[in-house]
């Protein structure tokens, strides 16, 4: 019996070893994979908060004006995000111009966001949905501040 | 028996990852792999908002791209 079990077990500790799923591949310039991954993250935020905003809105607990107004600065950041990921792909490396250029674009989409999460959800009046709206756009700040906060080799 | 059906049934998920290793070659993800995904999600975002903002009846129009 203790022999049917050593063959899995060693076969459980082989694998363990040498998968690792979601790792990025070895030599990557880390800076780049910490933009990527972020820019990779600013696109499930943006998706989680389209679902929560959508669902809150046919439920009736947003009002369309605020709706918009969420779809507005998601749209922004998804517009940006796209700019992002474009400059991305030509770099094999983060020089500080190209930080630079990374903080100028999402400077004003992070800027937009605070400010909706800030004040632009007074319109929200049922308690629990304006944590759900919050919580979801303030993910993105946070990817997005991850971004802003890279600097250049 | 039941020891070896549970460690099997444990194992599952992890022999899945390996075949994805195999398939992959060094079973980690590349910067071109992620920004390919990246980019296929936030065009599918972008299609989503501009679908649920012409729900809402504030779509604009898009800008021309330079």
């Amino acid at each position: 019996m203790r022999k049917l079990l050593i063959v899995p077990v060693l076969l459980f500790a082989l694998l363990l070893g040498c998968v690792k799923a979601g790792s990025i591949a070895p030599g990557t310039n880390p800076t780049l994979a910490k933009v990527v991954q972020a820019e990779s993250d600013v696109d499930t935020g943006v998706a989680a908060a389209l679902t929560i905003t959508q669902q809150v809105y046919a439920a009736n607990l947003i009002d369309k004006a605020t709706a918009s107004q969420i779809a507005s600065v998601l749209a922004t950041v998804t517009q940006a995000n796209a700019q992002a990921i474009a400059l991305t792909k030509t770099l094999t490396t983060i020089s500080a111009t190209n930080a630079l250029t990374l903080q100028t674009l999402e400077s004003p989409i992070t800027t937009a966001l605070q400010n909706l999460v800030q004040s632009g959800l007074v319109g929200i009046k049922d308690a629990k949905t304006k944590a759900a709206v919050t919580a979801a756009l303030s993910t993105i700040l946070v990817t997005l501040q991850i971004i802003q906060g890279v600097s250049g080799t | 028996m039941t020891a070896i059906v549970q460690l099997i049934a444990a194992l599952a998920p992890t022999v899945t990852n390996l075949i994805l290793h195999l398939k992959n070659g060094d079973g980690s993800t590349t910067i071109v792999a992620m920004l390919s995904a990246a980019d296929s999600a936030n065009a599918t975002n972008a299609a989503n908002l501009a679908a649920f903002q012409t729900a809402l009846g504030t779509a604009v129009p898009a800008k021309p791209t330079t």
